[in-house]
């Protein structure tokens, strides 16, 4: 079977315990204001142009049909016309254009991951899954986690919650640990951060729960999105309800880091402050009435 | 006898006067008479013996030290002219013997600086504490017993029997100068430390030494003496100094080891080695091991060098005092592994027990303590030139001078296989003139830059009644050191898919390309630079080229006998000359530009290259084998400051170490990525490809990023120091 991703980042020691490689994976189905890896949203590959790399030489205009350069010496690339052909990816002095995103089977990505084996047996790290969202292409991801456990790799999978129950009992039934995306509770909220309603999501983890199956909740954090006083009390209450049956959770400060990768997508860019440490610490103490162990990221 | 009116240069008047013909006598007479004369200093500060500078001439570890012409000293004395006349006419020639390097045979090779050899006299690790352990006197005995056994040989004993008598009169000299400080000196103090060497020197040198702050005191005055103006390494501290430690009192010792230290630090000493495994394995590691690691991390001194050694059975306390150390960023200590030096030392027919003693002496080389001289660093040359040769059939692409051999027009070779043999025949070529000057210039620096104090405290010498350089150790095998391995893999890489497999280039455009540094060739330069077959990525088509190109040097060194009666061995170390490597290259294969300096740092990736990560990195140096290099075989890891910040920091580098180690990696240094990197990433973002911004859930590298947000990393990096 083949799966969309757009990167195997190996030495991840952040997404899980120990030394992990990451499968970032192709397709989204939220639309987060604030999303930090904009080009995991689309299944299909694209482009990414760096603008502030390009230095307008032109050369590119010789053979791609979807740039021309304005009046005033801008460079303009329309993603519309863009054929993917990828020449302007190897014949772009500057680096400005990188294709993202292949198609690859699960044995490959799969051997790929297994290269970093021996570090996963010295540090009890592993395969982590992460998007975009595992469960758009739910019975590959199944297929690649069930290939690692024989080979005797433990998964994570980062995942928004958002999709069909199956896929998240038949990862649970294979071992795998979940970093479970809480992005917010009130309904409306939700909605308008993410373009979904989180109905399902929270089923989809109570439905978890209820298989003892093992769970980081892992917190977004959006100065003036989620994280008014009525949201933190939610959020609270939603984890205190869930204390026992988690392992931890995890606050996920905003940083803005994705923002010239937004641009490169050709993303409209969200640009809100980012939360720096007096924020995490405000957080963390308000949802360590929880009574869960309140981590935050990067400590 | 010449009848000399200055008072000056004692070392040279002893030299001169002795009458004899044999350097090692009359090195060992000009000690002796410059121990009588030259100017001394007890140090009430540090408790320690030292000597001043010697003017101009002494013998030191590297031989006859020769530091400035006289010519402004006959002018000032007209009437002391004809002295220092003398002194150059009959004392230079011996110094001056030692640059065959310079020799029209192999000077085209050498000016061009893809190779050097020989030019350095040598680092080694004698025993400095035989005269601690066991005293002169019992020397003196050692040297008459071998004398008996050696008829014949008188001349070099007598040279020998000089040194350590130096010693001897030193002891006296200090004595007597701590006496009469004790006279004037009022603070308690300082009163103490004169006393201590009043009563150290006592009955030392000549009888051994009864605790720590005396073992300090003579091994000061012995390790100096060696390496007077130019420290050399300390080596094993924690094994010879362990019985004098064990013996004495908690503070005392610990205020002696504060001492040496600043001394160490004070004189530039290259390298100290604590901890390793004994000949069945079994750990050695003691609390001096560990109040050693402690002094380096509390004072953050660069020298000298500090170097731990691990193996299956170190303790998770030393691992993590070493993590702790490093994540000062203080870069020390320097990690090896017995589990690869051992059996690297062992194919080299050095036996276990003695293989399990080895450790370090300047930057990276391997000796083994009081056995052996080897780790001289005999050479190095830049293995890139070898591509350069082959693509221009024997012409260097720098110079246009004929230096490489004719291996056939290679627009003629039908396949790689063809092209990667004559690059072999070429690298040979390369290594057989690396080594044949490395010995031209030792036995030129046998006969004329003798070393009686080392004769003494390396075994072997006596015994066979064979000086230093001249054979006399136990073990005399020698260090070659390669250069630019990361680039003559990635050009051997590209040559192979874009020429001889994709076709996308002929071999006359590459010669052409890189005979114009890839003007007019720029697509080609950009294909070459970006291409994803780069060192250091745990790309097996890149790999596999890799360990057949390291594995072969390696192998052929070893087949290649030295003038000191061992083989050479090869070993991969940054060193100052490094940095040169790139000068004397033209543009290459590897996407490199004539005008780049930048090359390899040891056995590692491309600076900038290596492009997914220290495991991808770890797992691409593990192709070769680490088990046949007998010299240094570095690999340097660098973090991003957060790491060592993170709770995580101290599990995830433990498991690096382990997974390296375990699987028989050689040694690893590790490097803090300073803001100055992420500075200079932002103005030379092609050099640093390999700087990822790890955030959890995650994936950009960073120079990706726009200036602001570089920026916010940089002052991140900042907040974690």
């Amino acid at each position: 079977m083949e799966l969309s991703y757009f990167n195997i980042q190996k030495f991840c020691i952040h997404d899980g315990p120990g030394i992990r490689t990451t499968v970032f994976l192709k397709g989204c189905p939220l639309d987060c204001l604030w999303c930090h890896n904009p080009e995991s949203k689309r299944t299909e590959p694209e482009i990414m142009f760096y603008r502030h790399k390009c230095s307008v030489c032109g050369r590119c205009l010789d053979f791609c049909s979807a740039r021309s350069v304005t009046a005033d010496g801008q460079l303009i690339y329309d993603r519309e016309k863009c054929l993917l052909c990828g020449k302007c990816t190897e014949r772009c002095y500057n680096t400005a254009n990188s294709l993202c995103g292949k198609k690859d089977t699960t044995e490959n990505i799969l051997a790929e991951v297994k290269k970093d084996l021996p570090f996963y047996k010295t540090s009890g790290g592993g395969m982590t899954v992460s998007g975009g969202e595992p469960a758009m292409q739910s019975k590959a991801v199944i297929e690649l986690v069930r290939m690692a456990k024989e080979e005797g790799i433990e998964s994570v999978i980062e995942t928004s919650g958002f999709g069909e129950r199956d896929f998240f009992m038949s990862l649970h039934e294979l071992g795998a640990t979940f970093f479970f995306d809480i992005k917010g509770i009130d309904r409306e909220k939700h909605k308008i951060n993410t373009g979904v309603y989180p109905d399902v999501i929270h089923k989809n983890l109570d439905a978890l729960i209820a298989e003892g199956a093992k769970i980081v909740l892992r917190l977004p954090m959006i100065p003036g999105k989620n994280d008014s006083d009525v949201d933190l009390a939610l959020l609270r209450d939603f984890i205190a309800e869930r204390k026992d049956h988690i392992e931890y959770a995890e606050i996920m400060p905003y940083h803005e880091m994705g923002r010239d990768k937004n641009t490169a997508v050709g993303r409209e860019v969200y640009d809100p402050i980012p939360a720096g440490k007096q924020f995490a610490e405000k957080w963390r103490e308000f949802l360590s009435d929880s009574g869960a162990e309140i981590r935050v990221s990067g400590e | 006898m010449y009848n000399f009116k200055i008072k000056t240069e004692p070392f040279a008047r002893g030299f001169l006067n002795c009458e004899s013909t044999n350097i090692t006598k009359k090195t060992g007479a000009g000690m002796l008479l410059a121990a009588k004369e030259m100017g001394i200093i007890v140090d009430a500060e540090l408790g320690l013996c030292y000597y001043e500078s010697p003017e101009h001439l002494f013998c030191n570890s590297l031989g006859i030290r020769w530091n400035s012409p006289y010519d402004e000293l006959k002018e000032q004395n007209p009437e002391e002219a004809a002295d220092y006349t003398y002194i150059e006419d009959n004392i230079r020639p011996y110094y001056f013997a030692q640059y065959p390097h310079n020799s029209a045979e192999h000077s085209a090779h050498t000016d061009e600086r893809y190779l050097w050899a020989g030019s350095w006299k040598g680092h080694a690790n004698p025993d400095h504490a035989d005269v601690c352990r066991y005293g002169t006197a019992a020397i003196k005995e050692k040297i008459e017993i071998c004398r008996a056994n050696n008829p014949g040989k008188d001349e070099f004993y007598d040279g020998c029997r000089m040194a350590v008598e130096s010693l001897e009169v030193l002891g006296v000299r200090f004595r007597e100068k701590a006496l009469e400080m004790l006279g004037s000196e009022t603070d308690e103090g300082r009163r103490a430390k004169l006393q201590k060497i009043a009563d150290t020197f006592e009955h030392a040198p000549e009888y051994p030494c009864r605790d720590f702050a005396e073992a300090v005191i003579v091994f000061t005055m012995v390790f100096a003496l060696d390496g007077l103006d130019e420290a050399d390494s300390p080596g094993h501290f924690d094994w010879f100094m362990y019985d004098f430690w064990k013996v004495t009192d908690e503070e005392v010792r610990l205020d002696y080891l504060d001492s040496i230290w600043e001394f160490f630090h004070n004189t530039r000493s290259w390298n100290l080695t604590i901890s390793g495994s004994d000949e069945n394995w079994n750990d050695t590691t003691n609390d001096l091991s560990y109040a050693i690691l402690d002094i380096a991390r509390r004072k953050k001194y660069h020298t000298p060098n500090l170097t731990v050694r691990l193996h299956r059975n170190s303790p998770d306390k030393l691992i993590h005092a070493i993590y702790e150390s490093l994540a000062t960023g203080c870069g020390l200590p320097g990690i090896y592994n017995d589990e690869a030096v051992v059996p690297a030392l062992e194919r080299l027919g050095i036996p276990s027990d003695d293989a399990h003693r080895y450790t370090m002496n300047g930057c990276n080389q391997i000796d083994i303590q009081g056995k052996s001289h080897m780790g001289l660093e005999d050479g190095q040359f830049t293995a890139a030139k070898a591509i350069e040769y082959v693509v221009h059939n024997g012409f260097s692409n720098k110079s246009g001078r004929e230096l490489g051999l004719k291996t056939g027009d290679p627009t003629e070779f039908k396949s790689y296989e063809e092209f990667y043999a004559a690059f072999i025949k070429q690298l040979e070529h390369i290594i057989n003139i690396v080594t044949a000057i490395a010995n031209t210039a030792q036995k030129v620096h046998a006969e004329n830059l003798p070393c009686p104090l080392r004769s003494v405290l390396i075994d072997g010498c006596l015994e066979k009644g064979r000086e230093y350089k001249n054979g006399g150790p136990l073990y005399g095998h020698g260090q070659i050191l390669v250069n630019a391995f990361a680039e003559t893999v990635d050009s051997l890489a590209n040559v192979k898919k874009y020429i001889y497999e994709d076709k996308r280039y002929t071999m006359a455009e590459l010669a052409d390309a890189m005979n114009k540094n890839f003007e007019g060739y720029e697509e080609m330069h950009h294909t070459f630079k970006h291409s994803p077959l780069k060192f250091g990525n745990d790309n097996e088509y890149v790999d596999s080229i890799a360990k057949d190109v390291m594995n072969h040097i390696n192998e052929y060194l070893m087949t290649i006998p030295t003038y000191r009666g061992g083989v050479f061995s090869g070993g991969c170390s940054p060193f100052t000359a490094a940095p040169k490597c790139g000068e004397s290259l033209g543009a290459l294969p590897c996407g490199l530009k004539k005008e780049e300096k930048l090359i390899a740092d040891s056995i590692g990736a491309t600076p900038g290259c290596d492009t997914h990560g220290p495991t991808a990195l770890i797992n691409s140096c593990l192709s070769f084998d680490h088990t046949l290099p007998g010299s240094g075989f570095i690999l340097n890891l660098k973090f991003d400051k957060e790491i060592f910040n993170t709770a995580a920091g101290e599990s995830t580098f433990t498991a690096l170490l382990k997974s390296y180690f375990g699987r028989k990696g050689q040694m690893i240094t590790v490097t803090v990525v300073s803001p100055e990197e992420l500075l200079d990433a932002q103005k030379n973002p092609d050099n640093h490809r390999d700087l990822i911004v790890r955030v959890g859930g995650y994936s950009d590298v960073f120079v990706n990023l726009d200036k602001r947000l570089q920026d916010n990393v940089i002052a991140r990096t900042l907040y974690g120091v």
